[in-house]
Parts: structure tokens; sequence; C-alpha cells
């Protein structure tokens, strides 16, 4: 069953340089229990996705419909109805907590919203924090007293708290050290288990989606360019940006040598100032004539979505049995040596 | 406590300021028992004596003791500036963290912050002297009026400081999770925006408490103010004032010194609540400890 | 043409200040308790003018209306009358105010000359004497009484060494002023050439000039010393050091950048003593427009105290006007 739905939203920030066009009509689903992965180059609009999903800012068109119920400015996610459902955990552990309130209450304070009787407080507080496994004599102490992945941690308690359908995971792991990345992923993975909560997972890190997602949207400049089962993504990206991304970003094994000519080259346009045909026209290998006077639609392409006019020369370029599918392989070595080792990884 | 002493110890000027501070309140505690004269009780036998052992501060046209009065006058001077200080700050945070909070956030909230800091400009633009003297030409003389005005001209600056820290800390993710979870504006603002605005805000506060003292007895000594008898420094300057030219200096002279060391005391406390207040600042001066 | 847009701009911004100045000043008028006819005319006024003048201010109106009388009343210049000179109030402060801003200015001339080589002086010699006086001076002098110096410094001067003027005034009892034309002795002395009227002038101006001087160069010396410590460690001045470029020719150009926050506390101490001042001209009966402001706070004549605040008000948007434009000659960047 869909738990939320994303209706062509489009935010456009104004500011004095001009009107920031960050998301320019994303549509997104989710399944119940499911996780989706939202990736992007930086500024390419996922936080502004997600704090347009938890309710922190609101559209200017579109619509997000949560349990079939649209929200938005009149039953927005402070309503009583909604309130608690839907939560968000921030990309920055140290600032997501007041520095001058006892974690232990800081975990606790959506409850109050929830009008829970302050008895039954203690015993959730447990609960939560076993399963983020934080200590009980942490729970009176203040956030700077801990590190960045306790205090993680505790944001994630505190999201946890209110038994939530979804939560919308903003860079969890960004600001923390590989073991406690890995700590805090398998503890997702559990929690999604047990509680079968859905997550929206925000990340530059393409290593930590291909291992929690079920799904992946891949973002460019407040649009989604290709949307689809993560692994057949990864195995077969069929954008060229995807494409760009996946060997860019995170080449895990140097010995898998990317195609020269699917690298992307050149400078991101501003998002104040968009191309009128396709965003990535400007730095895109195998662009045509039509790509700079048209924009593409994100359209059905065998086992995804794709925004792109050149689907199908992509498919020849890029076969899947050949190198992605290495790479899938070695990825998956990869991701078991380094959460089993813990060792910092090379290039992140 | 042990930071204070360290940062004291290489300062012993910021040390006199707070001893000096302790000292006036101890002083006005115990006034009754300190000062060896009734401060309004006129003796014509001592009229206009210079300091001696009797009157160690001289006495006044009107035979009344200077120490004495002196030492009366911090419980009023001290009273008023507490007052007006703490009343302006308390209003001036309220304000300032709703002003701050609720700028560019929806049509209507963005309009009383708008409005808020509009109106401040004006305020701002009368001279502060001027405009507490038409205050209390306003309300009428009287020791509200001194409070009144004194709380009024000092808001805008606590309304300035709060709206700058609230528009900061409201970014916060820790206020948009609470914001998230359903709290109130209101109790939002008084849990997390308030408590994590204080630094800026306490520090200035004890500078304030000095202008305040210094206005309070600059507004007497203008005669808009506190009416002698009634003991307190800025007035008793007033009284003295006509002896000065006639040769009788102390009158006037020792209520100014006091008011002159009241108000420099606090200043002194004010620069190190700067320093003190500011983590990194503090680690650094008392560093070699 | 860039000048002409920024006045233009800045102009209009003036505007609605100038509404609000009124609004607040007539907001404080309906605040005061009483009958408003009584307190305009005072105790002594007959009941016919009472009515009069409850018809005239158009008490019996909306508030409304009330206030659009009182604007085109204040923006004609006509600020009512003073029961006690019996005189319109716009009279009494065109002859006052003029005495107060040449005091002021004055003063704060006197405390930027000595403000500023000791702000200068304390930045460069870190270790010296001058550095530490400085740093406390500027609290000191933040916390002494004005008013009180002055008296000391009467004291001093005039009763015990009888080097200075009696402080009864801008001048002696039998010098007659110069010919208004500025409304400044100090300066329509100089106009008019007599060198005796000038130089009772500066006798009687000397100690008030010396005791707001003295107090405000404070907050003069300790922004200019904190501005040049801070340009002095900046990049582009370690870039003309590393240039090679002369140390005098590097303070010069410290100094120039500092000039604009030396403004902004010129004028926020210009402003403030616009209407501070009135306590040292009590001191030295200097008969400004402060005091007769006060005069009229201590009598219940309330228009002349109105007066006062929106004049000095108005003088203080003129005021941060001028610096806007002083501003804008200084920096450079603002033109573009
Ligand atoms: N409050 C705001 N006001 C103005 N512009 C904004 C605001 N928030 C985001 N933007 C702009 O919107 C665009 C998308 O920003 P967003 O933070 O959503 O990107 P992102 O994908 O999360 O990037 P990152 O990976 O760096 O977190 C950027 O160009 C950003 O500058
Ligand atoms: S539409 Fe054209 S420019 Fe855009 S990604 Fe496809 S090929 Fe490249
Ligand atoms: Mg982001």
């Amino acid at each position: 069953m869909k738990i939320l739905e994303v209706n062509d939203v489009v935010k456009i920030f104004k500011t004095k340089g001009g009107n920031v066009r960050a998301l320019n009509g994303v549509s997104l689903d989710i399944d119940e229990g499911k996780t989706v992965g939202v990736v992007g180059e930086s500024g390419s609009g996922k936080t502004t996705l997600g704090r347009l999903i938890v309710g922190l800012i609101n559209p200017d068109t579109g619509s997000i419909s949560f349990e079939q119920r649209s929200i938005g400015s009149k039953v927005n996610i402070r309503h009583p109805d909604i309130r608690g459902k839907i939560q968000l955990v921030f990309q920055e552990p140290s600032e997501s907590l007041d520095p001058r309130i006892k974690v232990g209450d800081s975990i606790c304070e959506p409850l109050r919203g929830l009008g829970i009787e302050k008895s039954s407080w203690n015993s959730k507080l447990k609960i939560v924090s076993e399963k983020v496994s934080l200590a009980e004599e942490q729970l009176s102490m203040y956030p700077s007293q801990l590190s960045a992945g306790q205090q993680q941690r505790a944001g994630i308690a505190r999201a946890l708290i209110t038994d939530p359908k979804l939560i919308v995971l903003d860079e969890p792991t960004s600001a923390l050290d590989p073991t406690a990345r890995a700590e805090i992923l398998s503890m997702l993975q559990d929690v999604q288990k047990e509680f079968g909560v859905s997550y929206i997972y925000i990340s530059h890190d393409l290593s930590t989606v291909r291992y929690l997602t079920d799904e992946t949207a891949v973002m460019y400049l407040g649009e989604i360019v290709e949307f689809g089962e993560t692994s057949k993504i990864f195995s077969r990206p069929s954008h060229p940006y995807s494409t760009g991304l996946l060997s860019s970003i995170l080449l895990p094994d140097p010995e898998i040598v990317m195609d020269e000519s699917l690298e992307l080259s050149g400078e991101i346009p501003s998002p104040i100032n968009l191309p009128k045909g396709c965003f990535l026209e400007s730095r895109c290998p195998i662009s045509t004539k039509e790509c700079s006077s048209h924009h593409p639609d994100l359209i059905t392409s065998d086992d995804r979505l794709v925004r792109c006019f050149e689907v199908e020369k992509m498919k020849d370029i890029v076969q899947p049995s050949s190198k992605f599918e290495d790479f899938d392989k070695s990825f998956d070595d990869f991701m078991t040596k380094r959460y089993s080792s813990s060792v910092q990884a090379g290039n992140n | 406590m042990k930071v204070l002493y360290l940062y004291c110890k290489d300062r012993p000027l910021i040390g006199f300021g707070y001893f000096f501070v302790f000292f006036l309140i101890f002083l006005a505690v115990f006034a009754d028992l300190i000062a060896p004269w009734p401060p309004q009780t006129a003796n014509p036998d001592d009229y206009l004596q210079a300091p001696s052992w009797r009157h160690l501060f001289g006495t006044d046209e009107t035979g009344m003791d200077i120490f004495s009065r002196c030492i009366y006058s911090i419980r009023l001077d001290l009273s008023i500036a507490f007052l007006g200080t703490a009343v302006s700050a308390i209003v001036g945070t309220a304000i300032g963290a709703f002003v701050g909070y609720y700028e560019a956030r929806g049509r209507l909230k963005t309009v009383f912050s708008s409005f808020t800091m509009r109106a401040l400009d004006v305020i701002q633009s009368f001279p502060v002297f001027v405009f507490a003297i038409a205050l209390v030409a306003i309300f009428g003389q009287g020791l509200y009026s001194i409070i009144a005005a004194i709380a009024f001209v000092n808001m805008p600056i606590y309304v300035r400081l709060m709206r700058t820290q609230a528009l900061s800390i409201r970014q916060m993710r820790y206020v948009e999770a609470a914001y998230l979870s359903g709290l109130s504006d209101v109790s939002l603002i008084i849990k997390h925006i308030v408590p994590n605005s204080m630094g800026p805000i306490l520090s200035h506060l004890s500078v304030n408490v000095g202008w305040s003292v210094l206005l309070a007895a600059a507004l007497s000594f203008a005669g808009a103010g506190v009416e002698a008898p009634t003991p307190e420094w800025g007035s008793m300057i007033a009284v003295g004032f006509k002896n000065i030219v006639t040769g009788q200096w102390w009158p006037s002279t020792f209520p100014g010194i006091v008011l002159g060391l009241t108000v420099f005391s606090f200043a002194l406390i004010g620069a190190s609540v700067e320093v003190l207040a500011d983590p990194v600042r503090r680690r650094a001066a008392i560093a070699k400890y | 043409m860039a000048l002409i847009r920024y006045i233009g701009r800045r102009l209009l911004f003036v505007l609605p200040q100038l509404f609000g100045i009124v609004a607040v000043s007539f907001f404080l008028l309906k605040m005061i308790p009483g009958d408003p006819a009584l307190l305009m005319l005072g105790p002594l006024a007959s009941q016919e003018a009472i009515n009069e003048i409850r018809s005239v201010m158009g008490l019996d109106k909306s508030l409304i209306e009330q206030f659009v009388i009182y604007l085109e009343r204040v923006l004609s210049g006509d600020l009512g009358t003073s029961w006690q000179t019996t005189k319109p109030v716009m009279e009494d402060l065109l002859k006052r105010f003029p005495a107060t801003m040449e005091l002021v200015t004055l003063s704060l001339l006197f405390a930027l000359i000595l403000g500023i080589p000791v702000g200068i002086l304390a930045s460069l010699l870190k270790k010296s004497i001058i550095n530490k006086f400085s740093t406390y001076y500027g609290l000191l002098a933040g916390s002494l009484p004005d008013f009180w110096l002055g008296l000391i410094f009467i004291f001093v001067f005039y009763t015990i060494l009888g080097w200075a003027a009696a402080p009864m005034g801008r001048l002696d009892l039998g010098i007659l002023p110069p010919a208004v034309v500025s409304g400044s002795y100090f300066i329509d002395s100089l106009i008019a050439g007599d060198w005796e009227t000038f130089n009772n002038v500066v006798a009687h101006l000397t100690l008030p000039v010396l005791t707001l001087g003295l107090i405000n160069a404070g907050p003069i010396i300790k922004m200019t010393q904190s501005t040049m410590d801070r340009l002095l460690e900046s990049d582009h001045i370690r870039y003309a050091r590393s240039c090679g470029l002369g140390e005098f020719q590097i303070v010069r150009r410290a100094f120039r950048n500092s000039l604009p926050s030396v403004l902004t506390i010129v004028s926020v101490l210009y402003s403030f003593l616009i209407g501070g001042a009135v306590l040292v001209e009590i001191v030295f009966s200097w008969g400004g427009a402060g005091q007769y402001a006060l005069s009229g706070v201590l009598n219940a004549d309330i228009n002349p105290v109105m007066g006062f605040v929106v004049w000095s008000a108005v003088l203080c948007l003129i005021l941060y006007l001028i610096v806007d434009l002083l501003y804008f000659a200084i920096d450079p960047r603002l033109r573009d």
C-alpha cells in the first residue's frame, strides 16, 4: 500500500540573487515498510524534498498525501491526526538536540505533542533507547557529553518514540565515522524489520544507498532523472547522469575502469537560471540538438523511469552484463569488507 | 565561580568591580546599622559642615548627613535600576523572541514582525534622554514613572538582541524537530529559543544596570525623578549644586563619586561577562591556568 | 548620478519615519491623563479659552481626525504655545536650539580631536601605558555623570582657580550677543568680527565643552582603537605591509578605512547629546533647548516638551541622513 505520494511538487526560493528553482516538479511514491533512496549532487534539491515531505516548508504547487490524505497548509504535519507519524532525522547530529536539555528529555519531547501521559514516557523512552543502544546514564547527560554517533542515535530515538510510519533520513550518517555509520545503518535495518516503518533515505554516499534502499531516485537540479529498483539502477544505470554519478562519485574497486566517454564534464547550471532544454545538456557526453531545445519528460523505459531522449542509445552503450555487473559485485564485496572491518574507505 | 576567580586574579580592576557591587548591596541591606545619622532628618545646628569625623562626608545645606544619605541612596537607586532593567529585559526579550521567530513566516506574522521593527526604529530615533523625560512628563513625576521610563528606553536593545538570536536559533535542527512534534509557538519559544539566547542578553544586563543607575540619577538631577529630601545620588548632587560655586564642594562631590564608582563597577562586570559568556574567549582569557 | 539616486532612495526612507515620529508624539500626547485642553493652556486658562481650544484641537472628533489635524499642525510648523513664555513653541525652540547644537557640536569636535589620536596610539602601541589607559578610560568615561563632572570643573577652575568664566550662560552679563545669523554665538561673533564677544563666548564654552568632550571621547577612543586593531590585522593591510609600504602610509590607510565606524559612533553620540546635553546645560545655565523642555516638564507645560521631542527626533533624522551621505562619500563600495 502506498503510504506517501508526492505529486509534481515545485518549490522556488525567492532570494536576493533571484528565484532559486530548488524543485521543478518532483513526483515520488513510497510503499509501506519500504525504503526509497534519494541521491544526487549537492544542490540537487534532496534536502528541500525531505523538508517538504515532513512539512517544514510548503510546496508552491503540487500536492503531497500521506495515507491517502492530502497534507498541506490546512492539515499539515502538526495536525493532531498526523502528528508523529512522519519524522525527520537530520544531517547534523550536534545541532539536532537542544544543548541545554538532557538527552532523555529531548527524546521524549514529541510525546508531549501527542498528549501522551507523562507516566508512560519512561517506559517508552526505555524501549527506544534500547533499540538505538543508548545507555541509561547517557539519557541523563547533555548532548555535548555524547559523541556524534550517540547524538545521532538520540535523534533517531526521538523520531522512533512516536511510532512513526515514515522517517525521512537526511544524510543521517554523513557526519559520522565509518564505524558509527555502519552501526547506525544496521540499526536502521533492524528497526525497519521490527516496526515496518518506511524510510526515505537521502544521501551522497552511494554505497550506503545501495545497501539500505529498495528503490532509488536520482535527482539533478530539482528533477528526478531516473527512478527504479535500486539493484537495477546500480547494475545498469540508464540515464547519463546516473551513469556519471556512479562512475565519478564512488568507484570502490580501482580496477574497474569506467568508459571515459560516459564521464560528465563542465559546469552545473545555476538553479536560478535553468536551461530551456535538458538540464544536463551542458555536461552530457551524448547530447544531441534536440536536448538543447526541448525538455525531456520522465518516461517509462523497461523496468524504470528515465528522463532522457537518448534512452535507447544508452542501452547500447551500457550493457547490463558489462562493467556495471562487475561493479555491482565488487561493490557488495566492498560493503562486506567495509562494514566488517570498519576501515575508512579510501575515497568518500 | 572558579573561572571567575581565575579571570579576576589577573585583572584586579575587574575584581574590584565585583567587590564593589557586593559591598554596595551589603551597605544597602544593613544601612540601618551602618549609617550613623538618619537619612532624612535635617539638623539645623550642623548646617553645611565640611567633612569631619562627626560627619564623614559633611552635611548639606539643611544639615543632613551626606554619608548616611549616600548609603541610603543605594537602596533606591539600585532598586530603580534593577527593576527598570528587569522589566525592559523581560518585555524586550519576549517581544524580540516573537519578532525573530515570526519574521518571514506567513503573512500575518511577518506583518507583526516588520511593524514592530519599524516602530522600534521610530522610537529609537528619539534621543534617549529626551524620550525618558517626555515619558516622565506624561506619566507624571514619581518612582513608577522613572522605572517605566527606564524600562521603555532600554527595551529596544533587548528586542534587537533577542531578535538576532531568535533568527539564528530558529534555524537550529532541534527547534525544527520541536516544531514538527507539534509544540505551540509559545512553548517552543519558552523552551528552546529563549534559554539558548541568554548569552548576549546576560552580558548586556549588567552594563545596562549601570546605565540605568546613571539615567535614574540624571532624571533626578534634572528634577524629573526622585525629589529631595528622599536620599538619591542625583538629587543630592542637585541640592549641592548651589553650594559649589561658593566653595562647599562636598554635598555634590561625594554622591557623584559613589554614583560613578557604582556605574563603573557594573561596566567592569559587564566587560567580564562579555568575555566569560563566550566559550572561546573564556578559554583564551584563562588559558595559562 | 548614482549619488542623486542614492539620495532619492534615502529620502524616500525618511518620509515614513517622519510620519512615525509624529504618530508617536501624538500617541504620547494622548496618553497624558487629564484634560488635554487644560494641559495645553496651563492651569491659569479661562473656561472660554479651554472650550475654544477644545474645538480647535477637535477633541470632540474621532481619534483619526484628531491625528490628521495634529499632523497638519505639526507639518506647518505649529507646535502650540508655551504658557510659561506665552510664545509659540516653534519660535522659542528656534532661538534655543542653536545654543544646544553649538555646545554639542563643539564638544564632539573636541572629543574627536582627543579621541582619535589616543585611539590610534593605543592600537599601535599594544604594550604601552596608553593602551591600558584607553581600555579603562572608555569604561570610566561612560560611568561618570557628566553633570557631576561639570560641577567639579566649576569648583576647580572657577571657584578655586578663578580661570574660567562664571557658569552663568553663554556670555557675560555686560556683553551683547552678536547679530543673529546662525544663532550660534561662536559663529556669529566670528562673522561679525567682534573679537571681544568672541573671546567671551569661547571663555564660556570652555568648561561645558571640556566636560562633554572628555566624557564622549571615551566611546570614540574605544571605537577607533578596536577598528584599527581589526584593520591592522586584516588581509589587505598585511598585503600592503608585505609590499613594503611605509608604516605611516599603512596607518593612514587603516585609519581611512576605519572612518565609517568612527562616523557611526559620532552620529550615535550626537543624537544622544541633542537631548542628553540638557544636564550640562542646567549646570552651566546654558539656556538651550533641553533646558527649555525640562522646565516644561517641571511646570506641566506640555507643548514645549512635545515640541522639543519632535524637533530632536527630526534633527536626528537629518543627522542620520547626512551621515549616510558621508558614508557614501567615504566608502566607494556603496556607490555601485
Ligand atoms: N531556504 C533556502 N533559501 C534559498 N535557497 C535555498 C534554500 N534552501 C535550499 N536552497 C537552494 O535550493 C537548492 C537545493 O538545495 P538542497 O539543500 O535541497 O540541496 P541538497 O541536494 O540537499 O544538497 P546537499 O547535498 O548539499 O545537502 C540549492 O541551490 C540551494 O541553494
Ligand atoms: S536528454 Fe539529452 S542532454 Fe539530457 S541526458 Fe538525455 S542525452 Fe543527455
Ligand atoms: Mg542536503
